[in-house]
């Protein structure tokens, strides 16, 4: 018998005590009955007015989660029920997922929030079943005869709030989907269940007002072009002070050969910006003949998280430049959801870019056979094949100051397949590496916590509550290699994984891939380097002492 | 071990530890397993925490701050959340009552492990109020990232 075992007098101990469906006034009751209970910490603040009528959404008012009265619009129950029911129609996946599950539970502890949280609605099963159970109610005829058997529900206000509440503690990352026997995408249901609570106004800030600013003026900060232009020359001259080399990005320049997209975290956040840095001495260490768009400013898409014809209308504002400017192809950045919707939704939303040419590596010649209909390359893959045919002059002791693992951004790993390209980039650039455990990486990766949307500070219990296994799975490489920096390829990543290290594991600090990568390149014309791009000192390399070049 | 009780925990540790972590897991609003990564977090720093519970050593020290840690972003009010430690007074108190005659306690081993209870959970009082704080003030520091570049450039 397993010593875990609980005894009669702890099972007792536990029946008494804990709120559970299994007692107290919840005896004869359903799961549903457990009421949702908002408090501080635990909801995201909804979207402004002003946000919402910029967007022409639906139901703006200033409401909080926290209030009794929600100011839901008249007629509510008709638009979630026929808005479900008309998506039913349109997305086959949708529909599948709703009626294949068999409830097996195998993607039960599998979610980054169940196992942060314990809380069982934190399932994706559950999570799944919140949607499922008003499904059953309103539409197959043999559910609505079997009522009671099926586990349907009729929809209230506080179904609505129990979505809220779930479908804003999932982050979209698909861990659950890895494991189902029957590949239920719980990401797409949630996606489904936000784009319904967006129809009655049920929403978050954070998310929509990127959204309105995205759509108004081309990236999420909303920052105007000439701003936008002005931060990255500020990096340039940065690089110019640590290297000693100017580089010469050029912006909005028609018949340029690719156009660069990345997320704005780049242009702007720390530390983003040293991935950017990275980016421009790379693109002038070989010199790529490329343009940045001041318009198609923003490689991040959180329309992917309010509905699916905002998600089109974001992603076509980088095709419709790259149109405009005339250039062959799009290389893209660092990017988490951006590679998501390219890779999974761009071809059938506004695809195929038949007006653009099938991706070549201007310097190695490689094509890019998997872009052919999107026409978009991964930076890592394009910087994987460089380094492949020795294009790239390394120094990768220039980051032996760093001890490294790689945290596999949820949307490249398991949302476009991508493993192997970052880490042989990463090994490449920097000689100590050492992988989390294998439960933790690659498909199996665990997310940062704060992905879709949920990176808002007012949500820190929570986000720091579900990016708890990623923290412990670099715990581990730290107390046993003595790990410093953790490497990733996503804005959202660099953003919130600071937080996130800096709460349960001080002393692990956050990289872009190419920050490495613009460490490591030697520049033709380039001063001697003493630092990296954040300015601190390189191993070996400080003043007075012998550079091995 | 050096002192009487320390002896009495180091010779039931196995016992001890297992009914602490039981008790330490109950304190969650949630069911919470010992194999999921809380549990493990817990048991963990538990386990170092009774190891070198007699004085204040830097590993000790940093498992009572990883248990603080995991507590002070539950949805629990701190004076439920650390009642974590005042549990193990119970368990100590009943492993005594069962020692033979030749391993009992004196009322001056028992006052003693009383107060170096009371010391350790002022200890963990510190480190959740510090926690707490850091999550504050890890929400000024983010918004600061976020608009790295603009406020670099508002400072000229």
């Amino acid at each position: 018998m397993s010593k875990y075992a609980p005894k009669v007098s702890e099972l007792k101990k536990e029946f008494d005590e804990k709120p559970t469906i299994l007692k107290g006034n919840y005896l004869d009751k359903e799961w549903w009955d457990i009421p949702v209970e908002f408090r501080e910490g635990n909801w995201c603040f909804p979207a402004k007015p002003e946000v919402l009528e910029s967007l022409g959404f639906a139901n703006p008012r200033k409401w909080a989660a926290t209030d009794q009265d929600w100011k839901l619009p008249s007629g509510w129950k008709k638009t979630i029920s026929e808005g479900l029911k008309s998506r039913l129609k349109k997305y086959r996946s949708l529909k599948l997922f709703l009626d294949t599950c068999v409830r097996c539970g195998a993607c039960a502890d599998k979610c980054h929030f169940f196992l942060g949280t314990g809380d069982p609605k934190n399932m994706p099963v559950v999570r799944a079943e919140l949607i499922r159970s008003v499904y059953r109610n309103d539409f197959p005829l043999a559910e609505k005869i079997l009522k009671g058997f099926s586990g349907s529900r009729k929809l209230t206000t506080e179904v609505i709030k129990e979505w809220h509440m779930y479908f804003n503690q999932c982050t979209e990352c698909r861990r659950c989907s890895v494991f189902c026997p029957f590949g239920i995408d719980t990401a797409e249901i949630t996606m489904l269940a936000r784009e319904l609570l967006n129809l009655i106004g049920v929403n978050n800030n954070w998310i929509l007002e990127p959204v309105s600013n995205c759509n108004r003026t081309g990236n999420h900060l909303g920052i105007e072009p000439h701003t936008f232009v002005q931060n990255i020359e500020s990096l340039v001259e940065d690089i110019e002070d640590i290297t000693g080399v100017t580089v010469k990005p050029t912006f909005n320049r028609k018949g340029a050969e690719v156009l660069f997209i990345t997320p704005s975290g780049d242009v702007f956040g720390d530390p983003g910006v040293y991935t950017m840095m990275g980016y421009l001495l790379l693109f002038h260490h070989i010199g790529l003949d490329y343009t940045i768009s001041t318009y198609a400013s923003e490689g991040g898409n959180f329309g992917m998280f309010t509905s699916n014809d905002m998600m089109k209308k974001l992603n076509a504002k980088m095709y419709h430049e790259a149109k405009r400017l005339g250039v062959k192809w799009i290389l893209g950045g660092e990017c988490g959801h951006m590679w998501r919707v390219v890779h999974q939704y761009m071809d059938t939303m506004n695809g195929p870019a038949d007006f653009l040419e099938q991706p070549v590596s201007p310097i190695t010649g490689t094509k890019f056979t998997n872009a052919a209909s999107t026409k978009m390359v991964h930076i890592a893959e394009f910087t994987a094949d460089l380094i492949h045919h020795k294009k790239l002059k390394l120094d990768p002791t220039r980051n032996d100051h760093l001890r490294t693992t790689f945290h596999d951004s949820c949307n490249i790993a398991r949302g476009m397949g991508m493993f192997d390209e970052p880490r042989y980039v990463l090994q490449n650039v920097c000689k100590r590496f050492h992988e989390m455990p294998e439960n933790t990486i690659r498909e199996q990766t665990f997310c940062c916590g704060s992905g879709s949307g949920l990176n808002t500070e007012e949500y820190m219990d929570i986000r720091m509550r579900g990016g708890l296994p990623r923290a412990n799975a670099v715990k581990h490489v730290k107390d046993k290699h003595q790990v410093n920096s953790l490497v990733t390829i996503c804005a959202i990543d660099r953003a919130s994984l600071p937080t996130l290290m800096n709460y349960w594991v001080p002393g692990v600090s956050v990289y872009g891939l190419h920050e490495l990568v613009g460490n490591a390149l030697v520049m033709q014309g380039e001063k001697k380097r003493t630092e990296d791009l954040r300015e601190n000192p390189m191993a070996g390399f400080e003043d007075g002492e012998e550079d091995d070049e | 071990m050096r002192t009487a009780w320390g002896e009495l925990i180091e010779k039931n540790r196995e016992k001890i530890l297992d009914q602490w972590i039981e008790k330490g897991l109950s304190i969650f609003p949630e069911k919470i397993g010992r194999g999921t990564p809380i549990g493990e977090s817990l048991s963990e720093g538990l386990s170092i925490i009774l190891d070198g519970i007699e004085e204040n050593t830097k590993s000790f020290v940093a498992a009572v701050n990883q248990i603080a840690r995991i507590l002070a972003v539950q949805p629990l009010p701190p004076s439920k959340a650390l009642l974590l430690f005042s549990e193990l007074k119970a368990i100590f108190h009943e492993t005594a009552s069962k020692a033979s005659n030749r391993h009992a306690l004196t009322q001056a081993d028992r006052d003693a492990f009383q107060a170096r209870i009371e010391q350790i959970l002022l200890t963990a009082f510190d480190f959740y109020m510090a926690n707490r704080e850091k999550i504050y003030q890890l929400k000024v520091e983010e918004s600061k990232r976020q608009a790295f570049m603009l406020m670099r450039r508002a400072q000229g």
